[in-house]
């Protein structure tokens, strides 16, 4: 019964307009025409290819230390000369490539989950819930995120997955928010009266109805938390707090440049791992921007 | 207004508290507790760590250290550093609160000053090639780490043009005015301001354009007003509400900004305080920091509602 519905819907569609469009189809078809979008796109993708191939691309081994030839600038073996032990900088800024993405990827991951399931509970239960939920994120927003950022790496230590957590874990109010804001008006709409007068469960309305309809704001910030995550990478690994070298980060390759001789005399150990987060956050402010755009369904600019 | 006053302070208060009750159990979440990094250390005995116990009162019981800890810091008593200067926190705290204040105000003033005027002319020129220029610069703005920016200042201006100092707040041996302190202050203000000028800027042109297209402009403009009039009395005036309120919010990430801008610039301040503080471990200084940067939160936040009254005086706080 169920499917012969679908099939008559279906039909009539391709009666009306030979196709019908799905909302992602409609959002890609409009996100195309964003000029800077479609730019920070095709960066972003270049730059995640250099991280992704980073061992085919890299000329040397980023943690092999040429300690004879360091300090070296630019030259043919070492495009952008050799750090002070010798290590390769270009190789090391396209490993470092990965860790970076690795940060804002995964850190955007655990911050989107966590803030989207307590914007759900706290809008949807609301009462006792809702309160504690928005104490919590007020207590959070309260303290400026690097201050709470440093004192949690001071307990624990730093290091790459710690600094994954903490990043994630600090940065879900904004979502949260977003999230709560969007159920509590769309919790008064027929669609949820309708699942809960047919018996659905609480979860079941939160995760199979009102998720699905706060996708939009989700996907925008989620893409913008990218760009959040990866700057606070760079500015932990700057401070000596995030990343810990061997390993390679963009940040941590700024730490250099705390050394004002290095910073006047060795512009080539810093420079280029800066301009790299640059390119990367730009592209994904671009792109983040294009996304509210082609998502908002306020905005049909035809 | 008074009453208002107390409000907020009634709203403000228990966060500040929850955010110190939070801070302090963090610290005693770590593994082994605050004096577990000694054992690192050759040369200290098991006995030596029991007597730090004891001297750091660290064996009574958590609530009780919290209540022994809250009082006396609100009697201004932050404990002593826990490095070998044996200082009072607070004496180590207060010389740092005025460079911190410095920084971020001149960092707020640098980003409205810049934010107001090229939002407006974006609105009003709308798709022109200054419109255009400013959307992509804005976007460069937020893009660039602030750090990232203090370097790039202090290679180009300081070391390479030689135009100002590299850092610090104050001129070793002679007397400060109140240009040497500017002096001083130019890059890490604009290494810090311009991030937050930026992004005020977009959220400045969108809330004129949307002011500018609102039917109360139509008709200032067919009573025959002056464009000028029109812009700067009846459209602009609404168009800051928004702004002011983003203002508050941006709050937290000037002072997060500052913390790290204090570092590359060696400003004497509260974040570079901080930093030190988490490379030794100083938990007494970071508790009393983490307060204090969510007092001046709480502060920043208190004076954008002031802010609030002086544009819009629809809103009253009564």
């Amino acid at each position: 019964m169920a499917s012969n519905q679908d099939a008559g819907a279906g039909n009539q569609a391709h009666e009306i307009g030979g196709k019908v469009e799905s909302p992602a189809r409609m959002a890609w078809r409009k996100f195309r025409k964003d000029k800077l979008g479609m730019f920070g796109l095709g960066v972003l993708i270049i730059v995640a290819l250099m991280a992704i191939f980073a061992p085919m691309l890299a000329p040397n081994d980023p943690f092999d230390t040429h300690i004879l030839q360091s300090n070296e600038p630019p030259s043919s073996d070492f495009p952008l000369g050799t750090d002070r032990v010798g290590r390769c900088i270009f190789s090391r800024m396209l490993y470092g490539g990965r860790v970076s993405l690795q940060v804002g990827l995964i850190a955007m991951a655990i911050s989107t989950v966590i803030g989207s399931i307590m914007g759900l509970l706290a809008g949807f239960l609301g009462g006792i819930v809702d309160v504690i939920i928005m104490r919590i994120v007020d207590i959070i927003r309260s303290v400026p995120f690097l201050v709470l950022a440093i004192t949690i790496v001071a307990v624990f230590g730093p290091g790459l997955f710690r600094l994954m957590v903490v990043i994630g874990v600090l940065a879900w109010t904004g979502i949260a928010r977003i999230v709560r804001g969007n159920v509590l008006s769309l919790r008064e709409r027929e669609f949820v009266h309708a699942s809960k007068a047919i018996g659905a469960s609480k979860k079941r309305i939160m995760f199979k109805h009102l998720l699905p309809n706060t996708v939009a704001p989700i996907l925008v910030h989620a893409t913008l938390q990218v760009a959040f995550a990866i700057i606070s990478e760079a500015g932990l690994s700057f401070l000596g707090l995030g990343v810990q070298p061997p390993l390679a980060s963009w940040g941590n390759m700024l730490n250099e440049a705390r050394n004002l001789a290095i910073l006047e005399d060795r512009p080539w150990f810093w420079i280029p791992p800066g301009l790299m987060i640059v390119i990367t956050v730009l592209s994904i402010n671009f792109m983040g921007d294009a996304l509210r755009d082609a998502l908002d369904p306020k905005q049909q600019r035809e | 207004m008074s009453q208002y006053l107390i409000k907020r302070l009634a709203q403000g208060i228990p966060v500040i508290i929850l955010v110190s009750i939070g801070i302090f159990a963090l610290i005693n979440l770590a593994p082994g507790g605050p004096v577990a990094h000694l054992r690192q250390q050759p040369g200290i005995t098991e006995e030596d760590i029991q007597r730090r116990f004891e001297a750091l009162g660290l064996d009574d019981p958590i609530h009780v250290r919290y209540f022994r800890w809250a009082g006396n810091f609100i009697r201004g008593d932050f404990g002593t550093s826990m490095d070998s200067t044996r200082q009072p926190v607070i004496d180590l705290l207060r010389p740092r609160i005025v460079p911190t204040i410095y920084l971020t105000v001149g960092a707020m003033i640098l980003s409205f000053a810049m934010a107001i005027p090229i939002g407006i002319i974006q609105a009003t020129k709308q798709y022109s090639v200054f419109d255009y220029v400013g959307t992509v610069a804005a976007f460069l703005g937020v893009s660039v780490p602030n750090f990232f920016l203090g370097l790039i200042l202090l290679f180009v201006f300081a070391l390479n043009l030689d135009l100002f100092p590299t850092g610090g707040f104050s001129r070793p041996l002679a007397e400060d005015t109140f240009f040497s302190h500017l002096h001083h202050a130019i890059l890490p203000v604009i290494a810090l301001g311009t991030a937050r000028a930026a992004s005020l800027t977009r959220y400045m042109r969108s809330s004129m354009l949307e002011s500018i297209g609102e039917d109360y402009i139509r008709t200032a403009r067919s009573k025959g007003l002056k464009e000028r009039m029109v812009v700067y009395k009846h459209a602009l005036r609404n168009a800051l509400i928004p702004v002011i309120t983003l203002f508050g919010l941006q709050i937290p990430l000037l002072f997060s900004g500052a913390v790290i801008t204090e570092e590359v610039f060696s400003w004497p301040g509260i974040g570079r305080l901080t930093i030190r503080a988490v490379h030794q471990r100083n938990y007494t200084v970071i508790l009393a920091t983490s307060v204090i940067f969510a007092v001046l939160v709480f502060a920043g936040n208190f004076l954008a509602d002031m802010l609030y009254t002086v544009v819009d005086p629809r809103i009253k706080y009564d």
